[in-house]
């Protein structure tokens, strides 16, 4: 759905931005996965920018939020919007992280501002009663700002974390903790830089293990009209927009 | 006073003067919830090809100032899968359909310009003649007058359907090509394609696209394809319809002073999925505003002026 929203709230969150954006009606089910393209006050912006929703409330009043970090104009731009200023928004795009079959383990691997579409599914997964592992990395601990740890333990996740430089948890990269927490039968939803994918990927075991990943692509259309946002995988090129964001991580094909 | 946005290309008889660009809207479908099409004047697919095109890799996006490189690579399912699978839905919509096409050489162009023939429900044809991201069944036609003679005389002898030709911003080439194609049949010209580009990372020392170059389009485009439209409307009687960084019924106007009969929005629609009813609404405040009861009335008006049209290069 297209939509005028209206910047709400924004803070800093360690090296992150937060943006909440108000929208003017209720829009059908939002689920953690689903992305919005989002209008840049970037002068130069051409194109609308993608980004998970990172959190989110229907209902009568319905606001989206998200958490992204500097990595360009549009983003600039983001970060310096004013509170009250109106952005074109389309949202819900996507589709959205397929939930865990019964008595499966379920494990998240979050590489820093990947936390971005787990978050939302950690709390929707731990609110229906499943007990949730969060493995979560960053170069340094603000990059796991702990507002979002404290959030995240309140809901009952359980969180392993870890940093290059060893200023919080395990001090390496968060991959490594992942050999020891890898369930014999489960789900493991990913999202994080390539790395760190691929190399959570391989770590897998070849059967009982599930796994999702959310990726980024550069977008244009969000619907799957433009053919933009295509990604390679074992069956031929996916559209991240409307067959992904999220794909399962044994389709993925590395250039 | 009542303003009438109703235009004729050649035998196309059209509500409204505005379209999306080929390649900007897809099949017609995926935008339906967010834009309906029922209130463009036309509908223009994503260019097919007999059989299914498996496109360029990744990165196929990359935005500069004031536009949009693309490597699209000419990505579709085919023909046919488009007869059966899109088509239906399209005939239902109830606008006039236009459908973009390319081949791998001039009987390819032909062949399926054949087959898109024998299904029912499109209003016309629109030759890809000019796109910038494949090797064949694009520049290589489009850049060359013999050529686009060729094609175009062969796709007019495997179809009745009225056949646009989409041609590159060659502004050194255009009236010669636009020429070629008008002497071989062509109903209309859409003027024009994007250009050949290249961007450039310069940390990683790569090319930013996937297919390495690409097609620009948008704002910047715009007064390239101005300058075409109004040098090859001022010398052929053929139908123009403007396509080039038009993001509002502003820019749709400057494309109709210059001799366009028809608009064609694409990147503007990636940036508001509105782009085109809002082209629309403001075509029909703008006549108004100006006491005008239709386009005709400042149809090509530029050339009223006492501007000579530069030298052909």
């Amino acid at each position: 759905m297209l939509l005028t929203g209206r910047v709400e709230a924004k803070k800093r969150l360690g090296p992150y931005h937060y943006l909440r954006v108000r929208l003017p009606q209720a829009i059908s089910p939002l689920e953690a996965g689903h992305f919005a393209l989002l209008e840049t006050p970037a002068p130069e912006a051409i194109l609308l920018r993608p980004f998970s929703l990172f959190d989110f409330e229907e209902g009568e009043s319905p606001w989206i939020a998200f958490l992204f970090q500097r990595a360009g104009k549009g983003t600039e731009a983001l970060a310096s919007v004013g509170v009250g200023r109106q952005l074109r928004v389309i949202v819900p795009l996507g589709t959205p992280f397929p939930l865990p079959h019964g008595g499966e383990e379920v494990l998240l691997l979050a590489g820093g501002v990947g936390i971005a579409p787990l978050f939302p599914l950690a709390r929707r997964l731990s609110r229906g009663g499943l007990s949730i592992r969060l493995l979560w990395g960053a170069r340094s601990p603000d990059g796991l700002p702990y507002p979002l740890l404290r959030s995240l333990r309140r809901w009952g996740v359980e969180v392993a974390v870890a940093t290059e430089d060893g200023g919080l948890g395990h001090r390496g990269l968060v991959t490594e903790l992942l050999q020891d927490q890898l369930p014999s039968r489960g789900v493991l939803y990913l999202c994080g830089p390539e790395g760190m994918i691929r190399e959570a990927l391989s770590a897998l075991p070849p059967k009982g293990v599930r796994s999702f990943v959310s990726l980024e692509e550069r977008m244009a259309c969000g619907v799957g009209a433009c053919l933009g946002c295509a990604v390679k995988t074992r069956e031929g090129y996916r559209l991240l927009c409307s067959e992904g964001p999220v794909l399962p991580g044994e389709v993925l094909q590395w250039r | 006073m009542e303003v009438d946005l109703r235009v004729e290309i050649g035998p196309l008889h059209l509500q409204n003067p505005v379209m999306p660009a080929a390649g900007t809207f897809g099949y017609g479908d995926e935008y339906m919830g967010i834009v309906d099409p029922r209130d463009f004047g036309a509908l223009v697919t994503k260019s097919l090809s007999l059989d299914p095109t498996e496109g360029n890799p990744p990165p196929r996006l990359w935005e500069v100032p004031g536009g949009l490189i693309n490597s699209i690579g000419l990505e579709n399912i085919g023909v046919e899968a488009f007869i059966q699978q899109k088509l239906p839905f399209l005939r239902e919509l109830g606008v006039p359909l236009i459908v973009s096409f390319f081949g791998q050489d001039p009987e390819d162009y032909a062949r399926c310009a054949e087959r898109l023939s024998e299904a029912l429900g499109i209003a016309a044809l629109e030759a890809n003649l000019s796109c910038p991201n494949v090797k064949k069944g694009g520049m290589a036609f489009g850049s060359d007058p013999a050529l686009t003679h060729r094609v175009v005389e062969g796709i007019k002898g495997a179809t009745d359907l009225p056949l646009l030709v989409k041609l590159p911003p060659d502004p050194y080439h255009a009236l010669e090509l636009a020429r070629a194609a008008q002497e071989a049949g062509a109903e209309a010209l859409t003027l024009v394609n994007t250009l050949p580009a290249l961007a450039v990372d310069p940390d990683r020392g790569r090319p930013r696209l996937g297919g390495i170059t690409g097609g620009l389009s948008g704002p910047a485009l715009k007064p390239v394809a101005l300058r075409i439209v109004y040098q090859v409307s001022g010398a052929l009687p053929i139908p123009v319809i403007g396509v080039g960084g038009i993001r509002d019924h502003r820019d749709a106007i400057e494309f109709v002073l210059a001799g366009a009969t028809a608009v064609q929005v694409g990147t503007a629609t990636f940036s508001d999925p509105r782009a085109i009813p809002k082209v629309i609404d403001g075509l029909r405040s703008y006549l108004r505003e100006h006491g005008l009861s239709s386009l005709a009335d400042i149809r090509g008006k530029l050339h009223e002026a006492q501007v000579e049209a530069p030298a052909e290069g």
